[in-house]
């Protein structure tokens, strides 16, 4: 309930403390004034209290969400393993906002935390009426999602190298027949 | 603090039932406040095509709002007057007297041409002269009718351009009300929501101007008198698959054999109209790329009536686009609520679909 009436009652000088907020997030450092009340508009802040599930393995993905503050915890299900904790200023389920993918994992924030929802439907939104605007968002989080992805790869080589290594010191395998090895990516 | 679930779920059920009550108390409100929402939606592509020559959300929402409300408004100061000196010709042609001749005439024809298929017994008279009783005494509560009308010519207007300038502070405040498990669900029905309509309802709008222009110009260039408010009809009926088109084309070749117009002139009517349906079915249908929301003639001619039923008129023209929004409404948000686990904990099993990412 609280939300809604944060909403009627915002007043003008809580408004440019949230473009304020928006600035302390590194995706959004480059923005001038302007432009991010401009990202402000399409962006949702949501509140979520520490435990809540902000979204869950399987399901249908359509956004990221950023960290304004608070704790979010990357779990995956069955075992309840947590991938990464994330704090302020970091995003996540960026993929999600350019491909429509389910979630690969269950995000839950461990901490009461305030995330801004960013969304395919408002980000195709801005770039049809601001191209400017919608490529000076996008290129730092190419950037970054390039990043991770180059570490994901180095990850997976170094386990690629781990498999090997305890294939050949298992007395009498037989090497050439199951060979199901991963392309590098990127 | 945590309430109980079951007083919850009590409070919200109240609330609604107060809500619904209160919009059926003030239905005529809320008829004004929908069609200027479905207009704002309409137009809002037009907006946007603005702000992205770089224009403001106000001074585009204006600039289409002007063009619009100038473009509205010189087809009615120019197309009022004659439509009401037509209607008034028209209602002094088509006498009970002239229309009991006039089925007398065509019951004689059908029995000469087609007595071996047994259309003896046809009494066409008899049902058509109750229907026409019926409809004259609708006649009467016209007058109303026209002060509501001129009522919401002020209203419409005014909804309509603040819809139209604040419409995405209005969705995205919408949407922020969902609660943190649905919100997410709810952005994503209504954004497929809009893609699936957006393009089937501007169709529409699109084919039934174009098809009432089209038939507008056949009727004045075959002078038949009313051609003014035949064209409309046309435009408007053409909303209803095959049953629609017959109907116009009915009623204007009667119309104009009642006002006096020669055989010919009838046949001529019969062969525009055909020109103005190929017209629709070959070029403009294709345009309208509306694979997603496909209303079955039959669903639309029972629609359509339903809404003439409890909304009159009006309710005719807006019971299309009301079951196009059902239906996706219905079918996406079954479609994606199977693939939301709503009743589920963090400890359910995961089926894992498709390749899937973070």
């Amino acid at each position: 309930m609280r939300s809604i009436w944060d909403n009627i009652f915002r007043s003008n000088g809580e408004r440019l403390a949230t473009w304020e907020l928006l600035r302390n997030i590194p995706l959004f450092s480059e923005l001038s004034r302007k432009e991010l009340a401009a990202v402000e508009r399409i962006l949702y802040r949501r509140e979520y209290a520490a435990g809540e599930i902000i979204f869950r393995q399987g399901e249908p993905g359509v956004g990221m969400y950023l960290i304004e503050q608070g704790r979010v915890a990357i779990l995956y299900e069955p075992t309840g393993r947590v991938l990464s904790r994330l704090c302020d200023g970091d995003f996540f389920g960026e993929i999600a906002l350019l491909n429509e993918t389910p979630r690969s994992a269950t995000a839950r924030a461990e901490t009461a935390s305030t995330l801004w929802g960013f969304f395919q439907p408002e980000l195709l939104g801005l770039l049809a009426r601001d191209p400017k605007l919608g490529v000076k968002v996008l290129l730092p989080l190419a950037r970054i999602a390039g990043r991770r992805l180059i570490r994901a790869d180095r990850e997976l080589q170094a386990l690629h190298e781990e498999v090997e290594r305890l294939r050949a010191a298992l007395p009498g395998e037989d090497t050439s027949g199951g060979e199901d090895a991963h392309e590098p990516m990127g | 603090m945590r309430m109980n679930p079951w007083v919850k779920a009590g409070l919200w059920t109240l609330a609604l039932g107060l809500a619904l009550y209160a919009l059926a108390a003030v239905g005529a409100v809320v008829k004004v406040a929908l069609v200027s929402a479905l207009l704002a939606y309409l137009l809002d592509p037009l907006v946007r095509r603005m702000e992205a020559r770089g224009m403001g959300r106000t001074a585009a929402a204006s600039v289409v709002f002007t063009g619009v409300a100038a473009a509205v408004g010189l087809a009615l100061f120019w197309c009022l007057p004659p439509a009401f000196a037509q209607m008034r010709a028209l209602q002094s042609a088509v006498t009970p007297e002239g229309v009991a001749a006039l089925i007398d005439r065509t019951e004689r024809f059908l029995q000469t041409r087609f007595a071996f298929a047994g259309a003896m017994d046809l009494d066409l008279s008899e049902a058509i002269r109750a229907f026409v009783a019926d409809h004259a005494r609708n006649a009467v509560t016209f007058v109303p009718d026209v002060l509501a009308f001129l009522g919401n010519l002020v209203l419409v207007p005014f909804l309509l351009f603040f819809i139209l300038k604040d419409g995405p502070t209005l969705r995205k405040s919408f949407i922020a009300w969902a609660p943190n498990r649905y919100f997410e669900f709810v952005l994503n029905l209504l954004h497929k929501m809009d893609r699936q309509l957006g393009n089937y309802l501007r169709g529409k709008l699109i084919t039934t101007l174009v098809v009432a222009a089209l038939s507008t110009a056949a009727l004045w260039l075959l002078d038949v008198d009313s051609y003014l408010i035949l064209g409309v009809v046309a435009g408007l009926a053409n909303l209803i698959p095959y049953l629609g088109p017959v109907f116009a084309t009915v009623l204007a070749v009667a119309v104009s054999i009642l006002g006096g117009a020669p055989l010919r002139t009838g046949l001529a009517i019969v062969a525009a109209f055909i020109v103005v349906q190929l017209i629709d079915n070959l070029m403009l249908n294709p345009l309208v790329v509306a694979r997603n929301v496909k209303l079955h003639p039959v669903t639309v001619l029972l629609v359509v009536l339903i809404g003439g039923k409890f909304f009159g008129v009006l309710g005719m023209l807006l019971a299309i686009p009301a079951a196009a929004i059902l239906k996706v409404a219905a079918r996406e948000t079954a479609l994606s609520a199977r693939r939301y686990r709503f009743d589920g904990g963090l400890t359910s099993r995961v089926r894992r679909t498709g390749e899937a990412s973070l």
